[in-house]
């Protein structure tokens, strides 16, 4: 038997190819009664009805037509399917015939699915199962090269699928934490044990990873513009390699910071959770806090993040800003009536929402919304108990329609309980986000359920943090500083590079 | 050697049908090349039984190990990253696996019984670039699957991919 050549299942040539081999009759001693019904019952004109095909009835396929198909031995090909040849006329001939079935009994198909031994779904021939017959460790080794976006998606398939990738969540991770992770993440996330390499781990630094270079393009590109002054088009194409390379360099270092604000939270919780005195009443030249995580740090990149430290900061609050270039007269004309927000607050962005809050605020287009969404923040997290009016963080398109409503806020509230908020980080009690993570586990539940790192915070934990944050201009930079001397990673304090001279390195060009 | 090179195997396929082969070429196969080195000689005269491919299949996994004969071997506990990471497959191979799905799933399951690892990556890679790149819609589609989940598992998966790319 020629195997069908195509080039795209499914497309018109290929069913056409499929009909010619019923009309040479291919097949004439099992189904020479059904194919001439089967061929004009197909409509020719419309392809797309045949997208929904092979959904054949097996019971009418053993007791009419092919009465005589081979080796139907029901539970052995789950496992390999070692014989072929049954396999082979099996699925050729129900989808030759599966033409004649005009009502697909996709009902039929998902019984059979969830039935473990798969036993009745082996007489349809859905060629995604063909690729769920597989043994596992081939359907690994096509699956775990595919990039994790792919794999991803391949999670939304169906059922199965979904199940296919949630239960080989271990090998695939270990192929992609071997392929597409850099070792400075790998350095600060290491592999955990066998048991913890799931989904959830490598996803984890993949969505740091996103923050990152997310937040270094954002630095970088404020930099062109406003430090290096590159606005007309041509200044910019002509600026373009050395921005480039200073996204590059600034990514991994702001990778290790988003690290450095994340373990501080969570080291700082843990700490005044066991009753540690508060770090406000502890008398101390290095915070210990710091000095543990920075301690953690290797030579090179303790420095490297501590030079661009400051760059970033000011960066940040510098987004939070009035635009510098706008007079007394412009802003009141605009409306860019608020100055930049507290020190308190940017402290509180930072070590409470971490880097990946940041750059949520900065991806916020304009800066009168942006500093609204600020304020907006800011409030929820500091608001006491129990809380009059909270707003969820930092989704603004949500932010914009509950002022619209602040009339009303029993629709306010309703219409939040049925579409919720997309966000993660909401932790309003009505969000069916939040809710989400309180209800009990559910039967699609992977390890990515759990959710993102750095993930809101209870009021509780909030209460416990706001008073002993640090102030903004203590964060990193004494503990760096002293560690980096005192590890003499460089001999004085004046050989560390300013901002600016760190700047200038960053856009070098070194060959 | 040489003689031993330009002898000829007799495979059997499970239904019955008889293909003579170069033993260079059946020796693409690890499970053939370890059954004739632990046989030995006597063992050619007679067929190989090849209990699970049929013989369109085996033909076909011939064809591939006739014009893939001179390769290299590769080595024995072969698992270079390279091999693994690129899902580029060279022209004649794309070529090769331009068949219909069900054959190439056989293709694979064949190579594999038969230990024919370079073929197994080729099969693979085809399946995974079928796969690559595409939309959860678009996968439907090219395996003919449907889509059984309610909006809100839906939505739920979504959103837990979404998060791992920060989107």
């Amino acid at each position: 038997m020629n195997p069908l050549h195509i080039t795209e299942f499914t497309s018109d040539r290929y069913f056409s190819k499929l009909r010619q081999l019923n009309e040479n009759s291919e097949n004439a001693s099992s189904s020479s009664s059904v194919v001439p019904t089967a061929v004009s019952a197909t409509p020719p004109s419309q392809p797309s009805s045949t997208l929904t095909l092979p959904f054949g009835n097996p019971r009418l396929l053993d007791s009419n037509a092919f009465p005589a198909s081979p080796g139907i031995r029901n539970g052995k090909k789950k496992s390999l399917g070692h014989d072929l040849t049954a396999l082979r006329v099996e699925r050729r001939t129900s989808s030759n015939s599966s033409f004649v079935h005009k009502n697909p009994s996709i009902v039929k198909y998902h019984e059979s699915i969830s039935d473990i031994t798969y036993r009745d779904s082996l007489n349809n021939s859905i060629l995604g199962n063909l690729l769920l017959r597989l043994p596992i460790e081939l359907q690994v080794q096509i699956i775990s090269p595919l990039p994790i976006h792919t794999i991803l998606n391949l999670r939304l398939v169906s059922r199965s699928f979904h199940a296919l990738i949630t239960e080989n969540e271990s090998p695939i991770v270990l192929f992609h934490v071997e392929h597409s992770l850099p070792t400075y993440a790998l350095r600060l996330y290491p592999i955990p044990q066998a048991t913890k390499i799931n989904l959830n781990y490598f996803c984890g630094i993949w969505h740091r990873l996103h923050v990152a270079e997310k937040l270094s393009t954002a630095v970088s590109r404020q930099a062109a513009k406003e430090i290096f002054l590159r606005r007309t088009d041509s200044q910019w194409m002509e600026f373009e390699p050395q921005y480039r390379r200073m996204c590059q360099r600034l990514t991994p270092r702001i990778f290790t910071l988003n690290h450095f604000f994340e373990t501080y939270r969570d080291l700082h919780l843990q700490h005044l959770m066991e009753n540690g005195t508060p770090l406000r009443f502890q008398p101390f030249t290095l915070n210990p806090i710091e000095a543990r995580i920075i301690s953690s740090y290797d030579n090179d990149t303790l420095l490297a993040v501590h030079e661009v430290f400051p760059l970033i900061v000011s960066s940040f609050s510098r987004c939070l800003r009035p635009p510098s270039y706008a007079g007394r007269l412009e802003r009141s004309i605009r409306g860019y009536l608020k100055d930049r927000p507290a020190d308190k607050i940017y402290t509180t962005i930072l070590t409470i929402g971490g880097l990946r809050q940041a750059l949520r605020f900065w991806e916020v287009d304009r800066y009168n919304v942006r500093r609204a969404a600020v304020d907006a923040w800011y409030g929820h997290v500091s608001r006491s108990p129990p809380p009059s009016k909270s707003l969820p963080e930092s989704k603004l398109s949500i932010l914009r329609r509950l002022r619209g409503k602040k009339s009303a806020p029993d629709a306010e509230r309703k219409h939040d309980e049925t579409t919720g908020c997309s966000e993660w980080y909401c932790v309003k009690d009505t969000c069916r986000a939040h809710q989400r993570l309180l209800s009990t586990p559910g039967l699609l539940d992977s390890s990515l359920t759990a959710g993102p790192p750095m993930g809101p915070l209870s009021l509780n934990q909030l209460q416990l943090l706001l008073p002993d944050l640090p102030h903004l201009s203590n964060i990193w930079i004494h503990t760096a500083e002293a560690l980096i001397l005192e590890r003499k990673i460089v001999e004085r304090s004046q050989d560390i590079k300013r901002p600016t001279q760190a700047l200038l390195d960053l856009i070098k060009d070194d060959g | 050697m040489a003689a031993e090179k330009s002898s000829i195997i007799t495979l059997q396929s499970n239904d019955g049908v008889s293909i003579d082969v170069d033993r260079q070429v059946a020796e693409r196969s690890m499970l053939i090349k370890n059954m004739m080195e632990d046989l030995g000689d006597e063992a050619i005269s007679t067929a190989v039984p090849i209990p699970n491919v049929n013989e369109s299949v085996l033909k076909k996994v011939i064809e591939w190990c006739e014009h893939h004969k001179n390769d290299p071997q590769p080595a024995q506990d072969d698992d270079s990253d390279s091999r693994k990471k690129t899902t580029d497959i060279e022209e004649w191979d794309q070529k090769f696996m331009q068949v219909d799905q069900e054959m190439l799933f056989e293709i694979i399951l064949a190579s594999n019984y038969l230990d024919i690892k370079p073929l197994l990556d080729v099969g693979c890679k085809t399946v995974a670039n079928m796969i690559k790149g595409k939309s959860p819609e678009e996968i439907r589609k090219t395996f003919n699957i449907t889509n059984d989940f309610t909006p809100e598992e839906e939505e739920q998966i979504r959103r837990e991919n979404e998060w791992a790319e920060d989107r």
